[in-house]
């Protein structure tokens, strides 16, 4: 009885220890870089699309630029200094509209004046015909007006009813998209990094392409939801979690992760090591070099 | 009625020089305080001046931040991070910045001989040679590797140089808060962006909250520091802008702006 108490608690202990030792890896793994988004500003894996980065901005000017921005100052005071100068030149021309205006009050002293008052019986005839039919028009307006905002109040709630509609057809397409998604790329994408938590061991690129052996080369039907553009030369890539994919037609093509490419975080899971002195961190067959690069963390892929 | 024309010509003349000179309309809403304080700010310009010179000329200082400031999304909505940043200057050569934020964490130390760009979490750091002063330094690091310190023009020689340089207009906004506390309000326009300054109303004003708007990017996103702790006689610990590696700590390497492959949107 005895020694099957100490057997149960040896037993009991190297479990414990276990445990705790695989945790701690884990921990460190994801604290170099690995993108759990448990340190601050540590790489986490972005879930949005955007299409600048303002992180480094935030001063008056842009310093290195300043000698270039002062140059371009001098330009701007050139134009302004062209543009007034070109207004007062304009403004100095009035000396021609005063002549002219002489010329326009001697032609209206020579209207014929008995001209004049017949115009003017003329005008009141037809300012009586012109008041009664606008009065008559205003009646037809009145009516228009009362019609328009019939259709009108029609129309909104019409309009309100369809964007309703819409509204939750989008919804409903969404959602099946977002489940087609999961459903068409579930082999791919392997505990759900983009829906779910995030990757755990191992990361979604190096089980898809070396672990389970799918292919280089496989399609998947929708784009990642979130992904960073990266650049090897004039070609661009999407990187997302991990996982490098091109365009082709309608789908999207896995691609092999191209050496040189700078990403700004890794998918979960990898592990560092040293080589030469040099740190590098292995994502399932995938090796990466940290570099520091306008300030932030950036791991490139490197060939071994 | 030659004294009436008289004073009509005067009335017109004032009005026309209001319309011509729009911000001089705007000064009578603009604080003036007592003739016999000569440091009491009578214009936004002198309130700007008065701050500027202030800081310009203190050699050492503290200042904490809290930066919020906005990015556009591919899909045009816009998304705001946040971070903050304590800074600690001795000028003219040395710097301390540890800014923690959304995107990333790093202390930048800068002794007057090298600069170091630390990763305290991640445990990486980079060291190079630096120019001997804190405006050639702040230069370099921008131009060369890209690290940019925000505000860094605070610490600066002179704080406002490039800021007034860039500036065509300053307008007196009105007494606005910030965290609950009245502030003098202006708002500068420049060519590329504008910026908004909120001023404590203090005997010598201090810069409290900045709003720099880039208004020739898409959605004119803005950056915006709260500054608090001022404290222009710190007590600043030895070795604050020397950075000694730990035995866990590991050198990387930075990837200079001219190895940066330019991509087709460049």
């Amino acid at each position: 009885m005895k020694k099957s108490l100490q057997l149960s608690l040896s037993f009991l202990c190297i479990l414990v220890l276990c445990s705790v030792l695989f945790s701690t890896n884990e921990v460190l793994a994801r604290g170099r870089g690995g993108g759990g988004g448990g340190n601050r500003g540590g790489g986490a894996s972005p879930r949005v699309n955007r299409s600048g980065n303002m992180q480094n901005r935030g001063n008056f000017s842009n310093r290195s630029t300043s000698s270039f921005d002062r140059s371009n100052r001098g330009q701007l005071q050139n134009n302004r200094q062209s543009v007034d100068r070109s207004q007062f030149q304009n403004r100095s021309s009035s000396s021609f509209d005063r002549s002219n205006r002489g010329q326009f009050q001697n032609n209206r002293q020579s209207v014929d004046r008995s001209q004049f008052q017949n115009d003017r019986t003329q005008r009141q005839d037809n300012r009586q015909t012109t008041w009664q039919d606008r009065s008559s028009d205003r009646t037809q307006r009145q009516d228009n007006r009362q019609e328009n905002r019939t259709d009108r109040t029609n129309i909104r709630q019409d309009n309100r009813t369809n964007r309703s509609t819409n509204r939750q057809d989008q919804i409903t397409n969404r959602q099946n998209n977002r489940q087609n998604f999961v459903n068409d790329n579930y082999g791919y994408w392997r505990g759900g990094g983009w829906y779910g938590g995030g990757y755990y061991a191992p990361p979604g690129w190096g089980w898809v392409g070396l672990t389970t052996g799918l292919v280089i080369g496989s399609a998947i039907a929708s784009p990642p939801p979130y992904y960073d553009t990266v650049y090897i030369g004039s070609t661009s890539y999407m990187y997302s979690d991990g996982v490098y994919l091109q365009p082709s037609g309608n789908e999207y093509t896995i691609v092999a992760p191209p050496p040189g490419a700078i990403v700004t975080y890794l998918p979960d899971g990898c592990t560092t090591f040293s080589s030469n002195g040099v740190q590098y961190y292995d994502c399932s067959g995938i090796y990466y070099q940290p570099f520091f690069q306008n300030g932030s963390m950036v791991y490139q892929v490197v060939q071994l | 009625m030659r004294y009436f024309l008289r004073l009509l010509a005067l009335a017109s003349f004032w009005v026309s020089l209001g319309l011509d000179h729009p911000q001089l309309l705007a000064q009578p809403s603009a604080p003036s305080p007592p003739a016999e304080t000569p440091t009491a700010p009578r214009t936004a310009d002198q309130l700007l001046d008065q701050v500027c010179d202030f800081l310009k000329g203190q050699k050492n200082f503290s200042v904490e931040m809290d930066i919020t400031y906005d990015d556009n999304l591919e899909d045009g909505g816009k998304i705001q991070y946040s971070a903050y940043q304590t800074l600690f200057v001795e000028k003219p050569n040395h710097l301390r910045s540890d800014y923690v934020g959304d995107e990333r964490t790093t202390n930048f130390y800068y002794n007057g001989l090298t600069f170091t760009l630390q990763e305290p979490n991640l445990k990486y750091y980079s060291f190079k040679t630096a120019p001997k002063t804190l405006d050639e330094v702040l230069d370099h690091v921008e131009a060369k590797y890209g690290v940019t310190i925000p505000m860094s023009n605070l610490v600066a020689s002179d704080p406002c140089a490039d800021l007034k340089a860039n500036v065509t207009d300053i307008i007196f906004a009105g007494m606005d808060m910030v965290n609950r506390e009245e502030m003098y309000h202006l708002l500068l326009l420049g060519s590329t962006r504008d910026y908004q300054m909120w001023l404590t109303q203090d005997e010598q004003p201090l810069l409290r909250k900045a709003i720099i708007t880039y208004k020739n990017l898409p959605n004119s996103p803005q950056y915006t520091a709260i500054f608090s702790t001022w404290n222009f006689n710190p007590d600043i610990p030895v070795n604050t802008f020397n950075f000694s590696p730990s035995p866990d700590d590991i050198k990387i390497d930075f990837i200079p702006t001219d190895k940066l492959k330019l991509t087709p949107n460049n």
